[in-house]
């Protein structure tokens, strides 16, 4: 692969091109707003006129650009405002997604990284329990969420005011994010604790170094790069997993605020939603790369 | 225990490993003992097994049959007290130079004091040269560094015995004769019972008190042994221009290129009785072209 050495005009060029072409082809099929003045008989000799607003198009409902923008304008212009549950800032939004998922998230890697170990380490671990992961793990988050919510029916934890301040439904939306999340972490570790270098368990042999001692100092930092890589990928799952969430359960976050958006007829407000769900998303992952380079050259 | 005890004896050994076609048999009735603070060098053909005895010595191969015997101990897995440096360094390259050292130091020495401990991985990575790079990382040292770390690493330890696996296979020859020559420097002065294992006839003739051959394998086992006669410690110059390493040479030489596939009775040669070629060498190769 070559790498951009520098910035050619075409690195910055062909981007915007491309962004460019997209809204293009989004104007080309999205549907506009047509009034129409007809004057016409209403039956009993008067001429009346007739104002008729309908939209036309390729996909006659899907938003413009141009709309999409004007729809969005007070969420972007002030992302941190609240005018109420349902109607906040799209930052503001998207941080109410960002603290959920960091919960999920952490709770995925505390569950899935022993588990990884655990797989990789012991061959009869991984006889007895691979099967079971293989079977888990292409379940659908909406498929998780209904027995979360089975699960932790009735749960309640009031604060002070006596406000249910963590409930069922946020039981099983974590339980959702950490189940669904977890399996790359689960198998990337499994997979760099079986590629710890011989050389490196002779190391410890001959040392005779503790369990601990040998799981510390040369099993973790031996596959230390393959984590990060789980913990990447888990990272983008939980992102995805946030949007199905929050829109079965209705809690204020940019998932929530789409599918609110949609019962409520304003389409432009999905397409903003689903831009920033995308932005989010990428800039997660560029942040968890780097991360993951910090420890590859380590 | 007595002076005259072997610090090592090797009880006809035998690796046999399962294969589709039966067990394999790579090594086998492979009898040796090493005399406290003998330098002995196993040699052969690749392949022959000589690095599957050196890894039953240190624990890390089982033994399917015979014995191992160190400072009157059967020894069954793999410990402290043998002192490995492998053909790659096998450093951690999370960790800093003097922390491998250290960690086999803590290992060893936990009822010392944490300065102790300090003085003495800082010691032995002094005396290999490296008293100037012990917070680098291995990934910033060069392949010959890397190496004079495994020897610390190894000394530090204060083993009963040493192990040598290929230590300088991987090295360019310049770096070769200076860690050699850093390796005999340490050796000289903790006379540490070593077995090494190379393919280097010429650094097995110079560092050796004893080079024994092993017989190709399958079923591979001792062919013969030679007792190096050159006191120590030894020149390189000297050693080099000295007519008898020639003869050492040839004999070695002979024995890889027309002995090492027949089976007799193990015989000890020193300086009096060396074999050469039975033929001349040079003069077959003129034949064989012709």
């Amino acid at each position: 692969m070559k790498l951009p050495g520098k910035l050619s005009l075409n690195a910055i060029f062909l981007p915007f091109l491309g962004v460019l072409l997209c809204i293009g082809g989004w104007a080309l099929i999205s549907g506009k707003s047509v009034t129409k003045t007809t004057t016409k008989d209403d039956g009993w000799g008067d001429m009346i006129t007739v104002t008729e607003t309908k939209r036309v198009g390729l996909s006659a409902d899907l938003p413009a650009p141009s709309e999409t923008w004007v729809a969005s304008k007070p969420y972007i212009v002030e992302p941190f405002a609240k005018r109420g549950e349902l109607d906040q800032g799209i930052l503001r939004f998207t941080w109410l997604s960002l603290k959920l998922v960091v919960q999920g998230y952490l709770l995925a890697l505390l569950i899935g990284t022993p588990i990884g170990f655990l797989l990789g380490l012991s061959r009869n671990f991984t006889l007895a329990f691979d099967p079971i992961i293989q079977i888990l793990r292409p379940v659908s988050p909406l498929a998780w969420l209904p027995l979360g919510m089975v699960m932790f029916s009735g749960l309640k934890i009031a604060d002070a005011s006596g406000r249910t301040a963590f409930g069922t439904s946020d039981a099983a939306a974590l339980f959702t994010i950490a189940i669904c999340a977890m399996w790359p972490t689960v198998l990337n570790t499994a997979v760099g604790v079986r590629a710890v270098p011989q050389d490196y368990l002779n190391v410890a042999k001959v040392l005779k170094l503790s369990r601990f001692k040998t799981l510390t100092k040369i099993l973790i930092p031996s596959s230390l790069p393959y984590m990060f890589t789980g913990f990447r990928l888990s990272l983008g799952i939980a992102w995805l997993v946030i949007v199905a969430v929050e829109m079965l359960i209705g809690k204020p976050g940019i998932g929530g605020f789409l599918w609110q958006q949609y019962n409520a007829n304003s389409f432009a407000h999905i397409i903003l939603s689903i831009i920033t769900i995308g932005l989010i998303g990428f800039i997660l992952d560029r942040l968890m790369s780097l991360a993951e380079s910090r420890f590859r050259t380590a | 225990m007595s002076e005259r005890a072997p610090a090592l004896e090797l009880f006809r050994l035998q690796k046999t490993y399962p294969s589709p076609k039966g067990p394999a048999v790579i090594v086998k009735d492979f009898s040796l003992n090493l005399k406290r603070g003998e330098f002995v060098t196993l040699i052969g053909h690749s392949g022959c097994g000589k690095s599957t005895v050196l890894s039953m010595v240190a624990g890390l191969t089982s033994v399917t049959d015979g014995g191992i015997i160190l400072e009157g101990r059967e020894s069954t897995g793999p410990g402290p007290d043998r002192g490995i440096v492998f053909q790659s360094p096998c450093l951690l390259p999370w960790m800093s130079v003097f922390d491998n050292v250290m960690l086999g130091v803590e290992q060893v020495y936990f009822t010392a004091s944490k300065t102790e401990r300090r003085e003495l991985a800082e010691y032995y990575l002094s005396v290999v040269g490296l008293g100037d790079a012990m917070k680098k990382s291995p990934g910033e040292l060069s392949q010959g560094m890397r190496q004079r770390v495994g020897i610390a690493r190894a000394f530090a330890l204060q083993p009963k015995m040493l192990l040598l696996d290929e230590p300088f296979g991987m090295l360019d020859a310049l770096t070769k004769i200076e860690l050699q020559q850093v390796l005999l420097d340490l050796w000289r002065r903790n006379r540490l019972t070593t077995l090494m294992v190379t393919h280097d006839v010429n650094e097995a003739i110079y560092l050796s008190d004893r080079v024994v051959m092993m017989t190709n394998g399958p079923e591979a086992t001792l062919g013969e042994i030679l007792e190096i006669d050159f006191p120590r410690p030894r020149k390189r110059e000297m050693v080099l221009n000295d007519p008898l390493f020639t003869a050492y040479r040839d004999h070695l030489v002979s024995y890889l290129t027309e002995r090492s596939h027949q089976r007799n009775e193990p015989k000890t040669y020193t300086k009096e009785n060396l074999l050469t070629f039975t033929s001349d060498p040079v003069a077959k190769d003129h034949t064989a072209a012709a």
